[in-house]
C-alpha cells in the first residue's frame, strides 16, 4: 500500500515516504539492508538488553564494548547513522566519542544518542552541548526508547531531518536547535512556576485540611486503642474456653488480629506525622515573637526527641551568655526538632551515630550547629533539600516537609539557615538568628529575662 | 500498604533484591529479562573481582568506572538493592571519601550473593513471580481482613 502511494508521487515528495517504505520493506521482509543502529557500551548486561530489543524491532545492531571500537566502526564505508553511546566507557567516553563524531567534516550526519544515568541530572545538559542529538536514562524503558530510536530514523532519513543529513550544520538549523532548547527551557520554567503557586495554595488549603482530618483521626486511634484493651479481654476469655483442635486456627486469628491492630495504629501514627508535618509548614510566621533563650530551646528540643535520639550518642556545647533571640520558642523548637530528626536518620546505617548541637554567639548573630556523622548530603541534592515534598528517604518514611518548614520559619525569623558537609564526613546544618546591639545589651543587663517563660 | 510491613524480597528498606516487574514493564518481554540476566550472572564476578582489586589499590578512577557500571547493569535488571549499593560506593567516591570504601564494597558482594542465590535457582523465575502476586495479595487482603 504504501510503497503503492510512493510510485504515484512526484519525485520531490518521495523522500516523505523514504522511512514508511524503508520500514515497510523491512517489517514485510522485503529489503535485506535493515537500518543500522550502533551501540557502545562496556556493560554487557545494559549492552545486551539493547541489543535484543532493537533486533526485535527489525534494526541490524552492530556492537562496540568500548569507545575506541565504536569509532573505527564508524570509519567503515557503510557506517551506521544511528549510534548509541554509553557515557562511562573504557578507552574513549561516550562524551568524547561524541565531540569527536561532530569534529569530523565530510561525513554524513550521525544521530548520537547517549546513554546516562537518572541520578545526574546535569549530564544532559553537558550531553547536549557535546553535540549529542538526544539521550536516554538508564535504567531505561522499552517505549522511552522505541520513541527516541523512531525519532533518530526520522531525523537521519527523512525530509525532516535534511539539515542534520548534510552534514554541515546551517545557519538555520542552530537556530532551530536554539530556539527548541529555549522552548524547552521556558516550558521547566513555567513548570516550576507552576509548582510553586500549587505548594503556595497548598499551604493554604492545608491547614484547614489538617484542621479537618485531626478529628476523625482522634477517633481512629482511641477506637483502635479501645478494640485492643477489648480484644485482650476476648482473647483471654478466649483460650479459656478453647478445645484442643481449635488451638491452631486460634493462634492463626490472635495473629492476624494483632497484626491488624498493629498496621492501624502505624497508619495512624503516620498521618499524624504527616499533619503535623502540614501544620508547621502551613502556620509559620504567625504566632507573635519574644525574647527566647536558645540554649533552653535546645534542651526543650532534645526532650521531645528523647525517643528519637536515644540510640544516638548526645554530644551538646552550649556557649554561657548567649544573648536572647526574637522569636516564637515552639517554632523555633520546631526547627531544632526538625534537624534533630533529619541528623537522626541520616545516621540510621552509620557505625558511629554522633549528634553535635553547639550554640555560639558573634556581635550581632546567635548560631545553632546541628552536626552528625551519617553519609552526608550528595552535591545533587543540595539545590533541591529546601524543597518542598523532596526527601531521600525511603518511600514512607519522610514526608519531605521538614527542612522546607525550618526554612520558611527561619526566614519568617530574619534568620538563615545553612547546609554543608564536614571535611571530617557528616553533615552540618547551622541556623543563625540576627541580634540588634540595643538587644545584646538589654540581654547582658538581664532586663528581657523576666519575658521569658 | 504499610511501610512496617517489610516482605520477603525486600531488604532493609523499600530495595528489593529483584523486582521481576520493574523489569520486565520497562523491557516488556519475559524472553529478554530471561536472556538478559543470564548474561549479568556471568558478566558480573568479573567485574566484581576489578572493582574489589580498585578498591583495595584504591584507585578512585577504576572504583568510579566499575561502580558506575554495575549500578547500571543491576539496575537494568531490576536489582535494585544491588543498584543502590553500587551507587553509595560510587557517591563515595565521587565525594573523594574512602573511608568506608570497603563496607561499601562488601554490601555490593553480600547483594550480590543473595542476588545469585536467588536468581540462579533453576526455577527463579516461579519463584519471583509467586513471591510477586504473593506480595500483591497480601496487600490487597489486609483491607478485607479489617472490614469484617
Amino acid at each position: 500500500m504504501i510503497a503503492h502511494c510512493y510510485q504515484d508521487k512526484p519525485k520531490h515528495l518521495r523522500r516523505n515516504h523514504f522511512l514508511q517504505e524503508k520500514l515497510f520493506e523491512t517489517f514485510m521482509g522485503q529489503n535485506d539492508e535493515k537500518i543500522k543502529v550502533l551501540i557502545a557500551e562496556d556493560d554487557a548486561t545494559c549492552r545486551m538488553a539493547l541489543e535484543a530489543i532493537l533486533e526485535q524491532w527489525g534494526y541490524d545492531v552492530i556492537i562496540a564494548e568500548d569507545g575506541q571500537k565504536a569509532w573505527q566502526e564508524l570509519q567503515e564505508p557503510d557506517m551506521p547513522r544511528v549510534v548509541i553511546l554509553d557515557w562511562v566507557m573504557p578507552e574513549m567516553n561516550g562524551l568524547e566519542l561524541c565531540e569527536k563524531i561532530r569534529s569530523q567534516t565530510g561525513l554524513p550526519y550521525i544521530y548520537v544518542i547517549l546513554l546516562t544515568c537518572r541520578k545526574r541530572k546535569d549530564d544532559v545538559i553537558k550531553a547536549l552541548e557535546s553535540g549529542a542529538d538526544d539521550y536516554i536514562l538508564k535504567p531505561f524503558n522499552k517505549e522511552d526508547l522505541k520513541k527516541r530510536i523512531d525519532q533518530a530514523v526520522k531525523r537521519t532519513f527523512t525530509k525532516d531531518g535534511a539539515s542534520y543529513r548534510t552534514g554541515g550544520r546551517n545557519k538555520e538549523e542552530v537556530i532551530e536547535r536554539y530556539e527548541n532548547e529555549m522552548i524547552k527551557a521556558a516550558r521547566e520554567t513555567a513548570l516550576r512556576q507552576f509548582h510553586t503557586n500549587r505548594i503556595t495554595e497548598l499551604g493554604r488549603l492545608s491547614a484547614g485540611i489538617a484542621h479537618e482530618i485531626s478529628n476523625p483521626i482522634s477517633y481512629i486511634l482511641g477506637n483502635a486503642q479501645n478494640l485492643e484493651i477489648y480484644w485482650q479481654e476476648a482473647e483471654a476469655l478466649l483460650l479459656r474456653n478453647i478445645r484442643c483442635q481449635d488451638m491452631k486456627k486460634v493462634d492463626q486469628i490472635r495473629e492476624k488480629v494483632r497484626n491488624n491492630l498493629e498496621s492501624i495504629q502505624s497508619g495512624v501514627e503516620r498521618i499524624v506525622r504527616i499533619i503535623n508535618g502540614l501544620k508547621a509548614f502551613a502556620s509559620y510566621g504567625k504566632d507573635e515573637h519574644r525574647y527566647c533563650h536558645i540554649n533552653r530551646c535546645v534542651q526543650h528540643s532534645l526532650d521531645l526527641c528523647s525517643r528519637t535520639i536515644q540510640y544516638l550518642n548526645i554530644e551538646t556545647r552550649l556557649a554561657e551568655n548567649l544573648p536572647l533571640v526574637k522569636g516564637d520558642p515552639v517554632q523555633i523548637e520546631q526547627v531544632i526538632i526538625n534537624l534533630i530528626a533529619n541528623a537522626a536518620d541520616a545516621m540510621e546505617k552509620s557505625e558511629t551515630r554522633r549528634l553535635t548541637i553547639e550554640t555560639a554567639s558573634t556581635d550581632d548573630s546567635v548560631t545553632v550547629v546541628v552536626s552528625d556523622t551519617g553519609p552526608g548530603i550528595a552535591e545533587a541534592d543540595f539545590s533541591n533539600i529546601w524543597k518542598p515534598f523532596f526527601t531521600t528517604k525511603a518511600v514512607g518514611r519522610g514526608t519531605g516537609l521538614g527542612l522546607a518548614t525550618a526554612k520558611k520559619i527561619m526566614e519568617s525569623h530574619d534568620g538563615q539557615i545553612d547546609a554543608r558537609n564536614r571535611t571530617e564526613g557528616g553533615a552540618e546544618f547551622t541556623i543563625k538568628f540576627p541580634i540588634s546591639q540595643c538587644e545584646v545589651a538589654a540581654a547582658g543587663a538581664g532586663i528581657y529575662d523576666r519575658c521569658t517563660p | 500498604m504499610y511501610t512496617e510491613r517489610t516482605s520477603f524480597l525486600k531488604t532493609d528498606y523499600d530495595e528489593k533484591i529483584f523486582d521481576w516487574a520493574d523489569v520486565t514493564t520497562r523491557l516488556g518481554d519475559d524472553d529478554i529479562v530471561i536472556r538478559i540476566v543470564q548474561c549479568f550472572l556471568v558478566d558480573t564476578p568479573g567485574r566484581l573481582e576489578q572493582l574489589s582489586r580498585a578498591v583495595h589499590d584504591k584507585d578512585s578512577k577504576n572504583i568510579e568506572t566499575h561502580s558506575h557500571s554495575l549500578k547500571g547493569a543491576a539496575a537494568t535488571i531490576g536489582a535494585s538493592a544491588l543498584a543502590e549499593a553500587a551507587f553509595a560506593l560510587e557517591s563515595m567516591v565521587t565525594r573523594n571519601d574512602f573511608t568506608e570504601a570497603e563496607a561499601a564494597l562488601g554490601q555490593i558482594k553480600e547483594k550480590f550473593e543473595e542476588l545469585t542465590a536467588l536468581l540462579s535457582r533453576p526455577d527463579w523465575v516461579e519463584v519471583v513471580k509467586r513471591q510477586e502476586e504473593q506480595e500483591n495479595s497480601y496487600d490487597n487482603e489486609e483491607p478485607r481482613q479489617e472490614s469484617d
